[in-house]
């Protein structure tokens, strides 16, 4: 196997090599699917049969033989069983759960089946008033069901205190007599919390279980697809299920995470179908590297890049438009949970991609005897969320005067004067459209999920839309006793077209938005064509005139196409009881194919004539692992597992890319019919190859260390420091089970503490200086030296991180908390800061910066109410990071983020020394030394563009929270999400926009005189209040107020209604004579309040996207579009 | 148990050893080599010390009223407070012409070209010329190294004297043996070498009529290197641009330099229109500018925007000589040789060769904008243009201030004149002009963006950071 991984390393050489053995792992997985499928057409019922024949024999021989014949592991205290005694018994042919009961029948014990794995516990004491026997027995029938209405089978239903217990059959019923006077019924699952019932005078139960996020003993998946106990987890960890992430609807599954999780922070860029969502865990730790946390899905690496800028776009391209995170091609419905690691300690073993944490996937898979189809499907309705506020008084012209132009400094509108709301015309009404169909099923030996599942949006701007089409079969097979396979294959085509949105982070003309913040109000500018078809023109002069958004819309429309393959294989092999093998092969693939089209007329910079962009771009992330996994008992109360792991990745990116402008025949869209073109080509290969290890500790199953450490080796560093090492040492301690406690109030508390470092390579192809031939950089063709300058002595960067925290559940289990904190200091960056001009370069790769990030979180869930018929629960995240630079490279003293430049030589988003990371850059007025505004002597200020300085605001919040409420009562449920973020600055480019057009309604004052505040200098030195009294005119608010950039920061704090959500299943009585199993109808309403203060379009705007790196632009609102509210329709069937 | 852990790491460390060399080999930028020969280099080299030039005289024409704002984005260019904006001539110098040129030079060196060792250090001297004009003290010794992030600043007077010696060593490159030749990549002269020994010789007088306000000014050295400098406009070092970007001329729509927000400035209109000139309409003024749409030729004054007017009023900037995509931009005119001999020559007092080289200097320029050789005769025997016993000092630079249009070498010539109204008549400060200045001129621009941020201590070193810094006069303008 090895060999042949070494073998494929090389023959990824040749493309053609590369391309047949792409065929034939398709071929092979294929193959293995459809003989997997055949296997399905028998289904039977696969559990663990059992039989035992033992005389007084301790109770750890007889776990072992179960252990033996079942496959599950057994977890307990040594003396606990050792004080129990021996046992004698004699069953055959039994499920685990009675031979487990009968095992411990008359002893002191309990268990609980967790997964794979039989925990055996102290039975509680017996309080005074249930020990009273009773002849008399009762009896009690009832059905267990989960939140859908599906029947829960093999639940466990017993009576608190007493050894009677019973479990649900395949309807998910069950009888049970128990002893007259039993106060309580305990109806337990896994994956399920368990729900305690009063008995009281019912004799028929109807209990609906409710799946379980945070629970003891709870199952994480860590690295590599590992499961491992939480308890023993001395990081933190949130996990968020496939059923929660779909409340939200949304169709990007990184949006769908929004508010679930404390500490994480998520940026969507705008309304536009498909558009980006950033996001964000635990602030940022690179000042221009990506700060994304790294996706893993089933165990492999998954690309989640954003499309920053296509390269070669004619200038115009660039960041103006909504290119979508590529997380989008997963369809919500395939998923089964996301776990998100969220520091450099909970991924220290995904290697360097995971210094800014891990979001882990894993997608549903085909379980035993639960054949089932499930239908889905929803529909919504969408529209703007929320525009700016436009003046209403002032019509088309310059100085007062009514002239063609396309500002609205004219004179005031007439009585008689038709006016219009452009904006408000200009969005329609939105649909989105989703339908999921998927089949579960399996035998013992083989089982199998596959899905199809397709989204249809149409954006509230006319001629947008996405599309999703998403195919997947996760099949799963024991071939022998030992050796399990798994097989997942995921093929999704994601397209979809979209509007030039604005001039992005660059100023310019040509965005929709862009046109609409001036288009005056007194031009219908839905009448967008001239009596010959050709684009009516808002003012003659075709260097004033801008597009008209109706125009662009169907005439510049941007398109790309997605097709998309993730697979993995897997092979698992039980060596022995205490060794596991695993081996994974996987590739995650894309072919991306960009168009941007600006038809001849438009008053796009340079492409009045036509202009066609084209690009594609093909990404591969491939995939080796190697997993051996020990488990041992070192002493009778010391029980050890390590994991040793073996990784190597493959990373392949091509970018082919042209440019033309001048159509030869104005409507023919090809680039064969343009007269000038420019073509460019990138390509990128990185290889990493990691060692690691992970031992973890466990002292009598309330005191667990974890330590790991990794080796990696990255092609892109210099050879001698290509190889790093980075460890991880962690602890936790399970306070209730050290102390045997067993009170209610405190149900379950826990401490843990991690360090962890994680080292980082640097971007491939960066040691040496390469020649360019961009022509916009090279003219008269040849070679010549580009923007950035490189560095032949590279070190890998290291984040360090500290994290304590404690988990804690009270009154039984009803409130659960999660506190944590955090240091990060990220050292040593690769970075490309700007550097001074006499090295002959704009940017130079160095090591040198250092971030530090301090942040806490909170995690509380509650259960207020709970009894048979209703249910409430409180789940609260709540966050604060703060990241400071505490080192710049270079000896430098700001660093800017190139590619969040909101307005040219206005503001940008940069990161100053001993500063804020999240800083604005800007222009303002001159002040003296009090800071008192300097007025000249023409009784204005000033502004020095040259000198853009600190504003002294952070566009990071102050705090985050997400509070969701979800309430179940008989077949309604009823959830809705708040949304919290308390400060954060956000610079208004938008309205900055509207006051230079004469649209902002701050220019409603013109025409008055007033006193400027601020002071005069009477001699030098000596400053006395203005009394100047000055006109408010075209040129105050043009040229003044609208070069000082603090004009425009705004708090950008809200309160937002994320969605509500209400849902209904239909009684099971109804569906009963009918071949449906379940069937649920919910309805949603998103986005449906925000309160802000912020004037703009929308404060969590992100101009740019989430493909901008660094600290991208959050807080950067520059005409962006509109996000959107919607209500959703949406039914639910199984069969 | 042990069996199975001895596998996995032999295989293991198999896995290591037996691909790591080739499996890692992959680090090479696929996209582009790391070096080429001298001949590649060239045209983008010549190209950009025109896009440098370009920029250098954007924001010196913004100063000297050629130029003037048409929107108010840049309206505090005009009146010198935000000439932040305007100063990216530094960051041309070294990035867009000083990296690729030092590279030329070095692996011409290294294969024996010694033409294009020349021809780069003739190009370095004009350009770093233009940039210690426009800024005063400059990296020069310490600049391009690739070990050094934050170089220090030399003076000017240091820079000067490095400038004459790149010019005359050019020379003696120029008379040695070139292993490669140069060629067509040569797009000023097409690979004649006495051309660039000419241009060598130019701008050496260039930089020495510089220094006309030092002791050390010699104007008879400089009418010797006059002697062997450009003697037709045959000579010019300049370039036809063929079209659309990037393939159009700096000044043109489509061109390099921020074009949306820029006008005619009304002192340059006017000075075309007579005023000053002998009220002489210039025959050059309908060859430079656009009427309004009345017919009207207008300026905008500078400090005031044309937004208020009627837009229509004010003609556009764009399509004439030198603002059409394809119009010809030169590094080195005749014209300039022959004001330049002209003032030597008047400060050598020798009146009848300046008022010869006045008069070829003028007549050039007419020819070269194409004016018709009547208007030409008409112009010459107006009272624009004067006759040698009334020449003074003032007509040379108004008429070389007209003949160098665009060029970065008419603020070094006002601010060597102290921007004197009895050498530019009517010349005034922009309305709000600003105020940290108190009512001086401006004399260098400010310190680039770039140096403030990423090396500050060079700039606080040289007062940079001052709000009155850019009234601080450069060496040469200090006796």
């Amino acid at each position: 196997m090895l060999n042949a991984l070494c073998s494929y390393a090389k023959f990824r050489m040749t493309t053609k090599l590369r391309r047949d053995l792409t065929k034939t792992l398709l071929i092979m997985k294929f193959t293995a699917i459809i003989l997997l499928s055949a296997c399905l057409a028998a289904t039977a019922r696969g559990y663990p049969q059992i039989t035992l024949s033992e005389k007084n024999v301790p109770l750890q021989k007889v776990f072992r033989e179960i252990q033996k014949q079942s496959g599950y592991d057994f977890l307990f205290s040594y003396m606990l069983v050792q004080n129990a005694g021996k046992v004698t018994i004699s069953v055959k042919n039994v499920s685990l759960q009675v031979a487990v009961e009968e095992v411990l029948k008359g002893k002191d014990l309990g268990f609980e089946i967790m997964e794979k794995t039989v925990v055996i516990k102290p039975k509680p004491i017996i309080p005074n008033e249930a020990t009273i026997a009773r002849p008399m027995r009762i009896a009690l029938k009832g059905r267990v069901v989960n939140e859908k209405g599906e029947p829960v089978v093999g639940a466990s239903v017993s009576v608190r205190n007493s050894n009677t217990g019973t479990m649900t059959d395949k309807n998910g019923e069950f009888r049970l007599d128990v002893p007259d006077g039993s106060v309580t019924l305990i109806v337990s699952y896994i994956g399920y919390e368990s729900q305690e019932l009063a008995i009281g005078n019912s004799r028929s139960f109807i209990i609906t279980l409710k799946s379980s996020s945070q629970q003891l003993g709870e199952v994480v998946i860590t690295s590599f697809g590992v499961k491992q106990n939480k308890k023993a987890l001395g990081f933190s960890t949130q996990n968020v299920t496939g059923d929660d992430l779909l409340e939200s609807k949304q169709t990007n599954i990184v949006s769908s995470l929004q508010g679930k999780v404390a500490g994480l922070q998520i940026t969507n860029s705008s309304g536009i179908p498909g558009a980006s969502a950033g996001i964000l865990l635990r602030g940022g730790t690179s000042l221009d590297g990506n700060n994304e946390p790294l996706f893993v899905i089933d165990g492999i690496p998954m690309d989640n890049s954003t499309i920053a800028e296509p390269a070669n776009g004619g200038g115009q391209l660039a960041r103006t438009v909504a290119n979508s995170n590529r997380a989008v091609d997963i369809n919500p419905e395939d998923i089964e949970s996301i776990t998100v690691l969220k520091g450099p300690a909970a991924a220290a073993l995904y290697g360097l991609k995971a210094s800014g944490g891990a979001i882990i996937i894993s997608t549903k898979r085909g379980v035993a005897g639960q054949s089932k189809i499930n239908y889905s499907s929803s529909a919504e309705l969408q529209q703007e969320n929320k525009v700016p506020d436009l003046q209403k008084v002032y019509k088309m012209g310059t100085g007062g005067n009514a002239v063609p132009s396309r500002l609205s400094w004219g004179p005031q509108k007439g009585n008689d004067d038709k006016v219009y709301d452009n904006m408000k015309d200009f969005f329609q009404t939105g649909t989105l459209y989703t339908n999921n169909l998927s089949f579960t099923g399996g035998t013992e030996k083989s089982s199998i999920f596959a899905s199809v599942s397709r989204t249809d949006h149409k954006g509230i701007i006319p001629n947008s839309d996405f599309k999703r089409t998403s195919f997947r079969v996760n099949a799963d097979a024991n071939l022998f006793k030992k050796l399990k396979l798994g097989f997942n294959a995921n093929y999704t085509n994601s397209n979809g077209t979209q509007p030039l949105q604005g001039p992005g982070v660059l100023n310019g003309t040509g965005g929709i938005m862009t046109s609409m913040v001036y288009w005056p109000l007194n031009d219908n500018m839905a009448d967008y064509l001239a009596s010959d078809g050709s684009r009516r023109r808002l003012v003659p002069n075709i260097n004033e005139d801008i597009d008209n958004p109706n125009w662009s819309v169907h005439k510049n429309p941007v398109t790309n196409n997605v097709n998309r393959f993730i697979g993995t294989a897997q092979i698992s092999y039980d060596a022995f009881a205490w060794l596991n093998l695993t081996y994974r092969l996987g590739t995650d693939f894309y072919k991306q194919d960009f168009q941007s089209l600006r038809s001849p007329g438009t008053s796009l910079n340079g492409n009045g004539n036509g202009g066609l962009f084209e690009a594609d771009y093909f990404n591969q992330i491939t995939t080796s692992t190697l997993l051996a996994s020990f488990k041992k008992s070192i002493t009778k109360d010391i029980n050890a597992s390590l994991l040793l792991g073996h990784n190597v990745e493959w990373n392949d990116y091509r970018n082919n890319s042209v440019f033309g402008t001048n159509f030869i025949n104005p409507d023919f869209v090809s680039i064969n019919n343009v007269a000038n073109k420019t073509s460019n080509q990138y390509v990128s290969r990185k290889r990493i190859l990691g060692a690691f290890g992970d031992l973890q500790l466990n002292y009598r199953n309330w005191w667990f260390i974890n330590l790991t450490g990794r080796n990696d080796w990255s092609s892109t560093l210099p050879e001698q420091n290509r190889s790093f090492f980075y460890p991880s040492v962690g602890t936790s301690i399970v306070l209730t089970d050290l102390f045997k406690s067993d009170s209610k109030t405190i149900s379950y508390a826990k401490l843990r503490a991690t360090y962890a470092k994680v080292g980082k390579d640097a971007p491939p192809h960066k040691l040496n200086t390469s020649l360019v031939t961009e022509n916009s950089i090279v003219l008269g063709g040849a070679f010549g030296f580009g923007f950035y300058s490189n560095n032949t002595a590279l070190k890998p960067e290291f984040t360090n991180s500290t994290e304590i925290g404690g988990e804690f559940q009270f009154l039984n289990k009803r409130i659960g908390l999660d506190l944590t904190w955090y240091k990060i200091e990220s050292k040593d960056q690769i970075t490309q800061p700007r550097v001074s001009q006499g090295t002959g370069f704009i940017f130079k790769l160095v090591n040198g910066g250092t971030i530090e990030n301090k942040g806490f979180e909170a995690a509380l869930n509650a259960i207020p109410i709970q009894n048979r018929k209703f249910r409430w629960d409180i789940n609260l995240n709540w966050s604060q990071n703060k990241a400071k630079v505490t080192d710049l490279p270079v000896g430098t003293s700001v660093f800017r983020n190139s590619d969040a430049i909101a307005v040219f030589n206005l503001a940008e988003g940069a990161s100053f020394l001993n500063g804020n990371l999240y800083a604005i850059r800007g222009s303002t007025y001159t002040t003296n030394s009090n800071g008192d505004v300097i007025i000249g002597a023409d009784g204005y200020p000033n502004v020095n563009k040259s000198l853009q300085q600190d504003l002294g605001v952070s566009r990071q919040p102050k705090w985050i929270a997400g509070l969701t409420n979800s309430f179940v009562n008989g077949n309604f449920n009823l959830s809705f999400l708040i949304d919290i973020r308390k400060g954060g600055y956000v610079f208004n480019g938008t309205e900055y926009e509207l006051v230079k057009s004469g649209l902002s309604t701050k220019t409603l004052d013109r025409g008055t005189t007033t006193v400027l505040p601020g002071v005069i200098e009477t001699s030098p030195g000596v400053f006395t209040p203005n009394t100047q009294q000055v006109a408010l005119d075209q040129n105050y608010y043009t040229s003044i107020y609208a070069e000082n950039a603090l004009n425009f920061i705004e708090d950008g704090s809200w309160y937002r209604l994320r969605y509500i959500s209400v849902g209904y299943s239909v009684p099971q009585k109804i569906l009963n004579k009918t071949p449906i199993k379940g069937l649920s109808f919910n309805l949603t309403a998103k986005n449906l309040i925000l309160i802000t203060d912020y004037t703009g379009i929308d404060p969590e705007l992100s101009i740019a996207g989430a493909g901008v790196r660094g600290t991208g632009t959050v807080g950067i609102d520059y005409v962006g579009l509109p996000s959107t509210k919607g209500f959703v329709v949406g039914l639910n069937v199984n069969f | 148990m042990k069996k199975i852990i001895y596998i996995f790491f032999i295989v293991s460390i198999f896995m290591f050893s037996g691909c790591k060399k080739d499996f890692f080999n992959i680090n090479a930028d696929p996209n582009g080599p790391t070096r080429t020969t001298p001949d590649k280099m060239l045209t983008n080299v010549l190209r950009q010390s025109l896009e440098m030039q370009g920029t250098a005289g954007y924001g010196a024409v913004s100063i000297i009223d050629q130029l003037a704002t048409q929107r108010p984005s840049h309206a505090n260019v005009d009146n010198w407070v935000g000439l932040g904006i305007v100063n990216y001539s530094f960051q041309n110098n070294y990035f867009l012409v000083g990296s690729n040129n030092e590279s030329m030079m070095k692996w011409a060196a290294e294969e024996s070209s010694w033409h294009y060792v020349g021809v780069g250090e003739v190009i370095k001297a004009i350009t770093y010329g233009y940039t210690t004009d426009l800024f005063g003290e400059i990296y020069y010794d310490e600049a391009i190294k690739d070990e050094i992030v934050q170089p220090k600043f030399n003076t000017q007077e240091y820079v000067y004297q490095k400038l004459f010696e790149l010019l005359d060593d050019a020379i003696l490159q120029f008379d040695k043996t070139s292993t490669r030749p140069l060629g067509m990549e040569d797009v000023f002269f097409n690979g004649d070498i006495a051309k660039w020994k000419k241009l060598a010789n130019a701008a050496k007088a260039r930089l020495l009529n510089h220094l006309s306000k030092k002791a050390a000014y010699d104007p008879t050295q400089i009418l010797t290197l006059i002697d062997n400098s450009l003697t037709s406009r045959n000579d010019d070092a300049g370039f036809t641009y063929s079209g659309n970007y990037p393939d159009a001329n700096a000044w043109a729509p489509d061109g390099a330099l921020p074009s949306s927000a820029k006008t005619w400035d009304k002192y340059f209109i006017d000075l075309l229109k007579g005023n000053g000139v002998g009220e002489v309409v210039d025959p050059r003024l309908p060859k430079i500018a656009n009427p309004g749409s009345d017919g009207v030729y207008r300026g905008v004054v500078n400090g005031i925007t044309k937004d208020g007017l009627a837009p229509d009023l004010v003609g556009s900037l764009w399509g004439k000589f030198y603002t059409d995509n394809t119009s010809p931009f030169w590094l080195f005119t005749y014209e300039e040789v022959k004001f330049i001999e002209a003032e030597a020559a008047f400060n050598a007092s020798n009146k009848a060769r300046a008022y010869a080289a006045y008069i070829a200097g003028i007549t050039s320029n007419l020819e070269r904008l194409g004016v018709d050789q009547g208007d030409i005769s008409a112009y010459l025997a107006s009272a624009a243009a004067q006759n040698s016993a009334s020449l003074t000092v003032s007509n040379i630079m108004v008429q070389k201030y007209i003949a160098l249009t665009f060029h970065p070498e008419l603020w070094t010539d006002m601010r060597r004149y102290d921007y004197s109204n009895s050498v530019y008549p009517n010349l005034a400060q922009p309305v709000g002009a600003n105020p940290a200045l108190g009512s001086e001129w401006v004399r260098r621009l400010p310190p680039f963006s770039t140096e403030i941020d990423y090396n500050r201590m060079q700039v606080e070193s040289i007062g940079g950071l001052a709000p009155d810094y850019i009234a601080k006069r450069v060496w040469w303008d200090q006796p």
